[in-house]
């Protein structure tokens, strides 16, 4: 029993040539894809750099304004308050006492050098209780100015985060769309020559198969050559167990 | 290889083309949105930049000249009335009257501070206030991305906010003080030792007018005047 091996050797070439252009196809659609998903890639790190820059400015505002919170800081920004209140209660102050002091009591000339002396005194000391008074309102109520201002202060941070944070939204949102269009721009429609090959590499092994079957020689026809020149007599069963089930058994 | 048998080349360049249009213009469009949002954010800024320290310090100078003057009149009128009751105990020059003089101008004193102060908290919550119009106009700003729109919303509320506010009369500050003196003087006419009789608070003629300090006023040493 004997095969052509011409039939055969046709059939391999063609199996080998299938798979190398199954090959070719697949390192084609492998670049494709490779070149795409850098391209995708490449715009998330885009992206992403610009998100890391929102956040850093985002940081430095917000250690801007946490500096602000040292003791030291508060400390010196409330004595600053107090010395506004105290200021504006002093000057208030002296500015009633000396108008109660130059306003006419109704001293007359007969009036004791004591009684008149003693007038002096008890202004001065109703002034020190108003100042004292005032002072200590204003050490007090500086507490409160500097929450105030410590208030303001967040809300601006909180202003300032919400516009970076506004811009970031923005970029993160085109992100998706901007992958998707990269994709496109990076898309390469695939080589043709692995799907010829692959074509060439079925016809071959289908023809080497029908020869194999038929049991003549592949180039038979071409040349004008006798039949059966694989030497495989009709008879031979897997002949006939070709002509039920084709190339091979 | 380099044929485009079916004309897959030409198409996938001509798609790459669109995509590259596309996502040119839609980070155009998002660069310009940002940059609107920054201008609305410069705008506001530079509408608010009138609230400094100067404007909330006009805004005191306007409180203390609403109120101190109602608060000096109300003082002189005690003034004056303490001085008609004290003449009239002819206690007018003496320790007794010093005294009075001195609580009165205390109270005074007392209360002009305490509208210095009343004048920085106001100030404090008109800050507040315009603050609260700035976060509202921050959002505004950020959902509309229209700077010109952010920047007339902006002027017209620093305008609005710049009109002064209209503020109730002080309430009457020295009664109590000289009621205060009027009863002492009502109780001590019954509680005179010395001198002969229950003192007149009311009385104008000589002799009338002593008086022994008592704890409310404190201090053994007071000066009469006889």
């Amino acid at each position: 029993m004997g095969f052509d091996p011409l039939s055969l050797g046709v059939m391999a070439a063609g199996a080998g040539l299938s798979t190398i252009g199954s090959g070719l196809t697949a390192g084609s659609q492998a670049k494709n894809g490779a070149r795409q998903a850098a391209a995708r890639n490449e715009v998330l790190r885009q992206q992403n750099a610009k998100l890391d820059k929102f956040a850093a400015d985002n940081r430095g505002d917000f250690n801007t304004t946490i500096g602000t919170y040292d003791p030291n800081a508060q400390t010196a920004q409330r004595g600053a308050l107090e010395a506004t209140r105290a200021g504006d209660s002093d000057a208030a102050v002296n500015a009633a006492t000396g108008a109660a002091l130059a306003a006419p009591t109704g001293f007359s000339e007969s009036a004791s050098p004591a009684v008149a002396a003693d007038f002096k005194s008890r202004m001065a000391d109703a002034s020190t209780r108003a100042l004292e008074h005032g002072r200590a309102g204003a050490k007090l109520q500086a507490y409160d100015d500097s929450q105030l201002k410590n208030d303001l202060g967040n809300k601006q941070l909180a202003r300032n985060i919400d516009t970076t944070n506004n811009y970031a939204r923005g970029t993160a949102a085109l992100t998706a769309p901007l992958q998707d269009f990269a994709q496109f721009q990076a898309y390469r429609p695939p080589s043709m020559l692995g799907g010829l090959v692959s074509g060439v590499g079925s016809l071959l092994s289908n023809y080497g198969g029908y020869s194999l079957g038929k049991g003549t020689s592949p180039f038979s026809g071409l040349f004008g050559g006798g039949a059966n020149t694989a030497g495989l007599a009709p008879s031979v069963p897997f002949a006939k167990a070709n002509n039920g089930f084709g190339v091979g058994v | 290889m380099g044929w485009d048998l079916f004309g897959t080349k030409k198409a996938a360049k001509t798609q790459a083309a669109i995509a590259g249009q596309a996502a040119a213009e839609t980070q155009a469009r998002e660069a310009k949105r940002e940059a609107d949002v920054g201008a609305g954010k410069t705008a506001i800024d530079q509408a608010f930049a009138q609230y400094n320290p100067d404007f909330f310090s006009n805004y005191k100078s306007a409180y203390l000249n609403n109120y101190n003057p109602q608060v000096d009149r109300q003082y002189t009128m005690a003034q004056d009335k303490l001085k008609a009751q004290l003449a009239g105990q002819g206690v007018l020059e003496s320790g007794v009257g010093n005294n009075a003089f001195a609580d009165l101008a205390n109270t005074y004193a007392t209360a002009k501070s305490g509208i210095a102060g009343q004048a920085n908290d106001a100030a404090n919550q008109l800050q507040s206030k315009i603050d609260n119009s700035k976060t509202s106009l921050y959002s505004a700003n950020a959902a509309a991305a229209d700077p010109q729109s952010a920047a007339a919303q902006a002027t017209a509320l620093s305008t609005s906010l710049a009109q002064p506010t209209t503020y109730s009369p002080l309430a009457d500050l020295f009664s109590s003080a000289l009621n205060s003196y009027g009863a002492y003087r009502s109780a001590s006419n019954g509680n005179t030792g010395g001198g002969g009789g229950a003192i007149d608070p009311n009385a104008n003629g000589p002799g009338g007018g002593y008086y022994r300090p008592s704890s409310t006023y404190g201090g053994s040493s007071v000066s009469t005047v006889g």
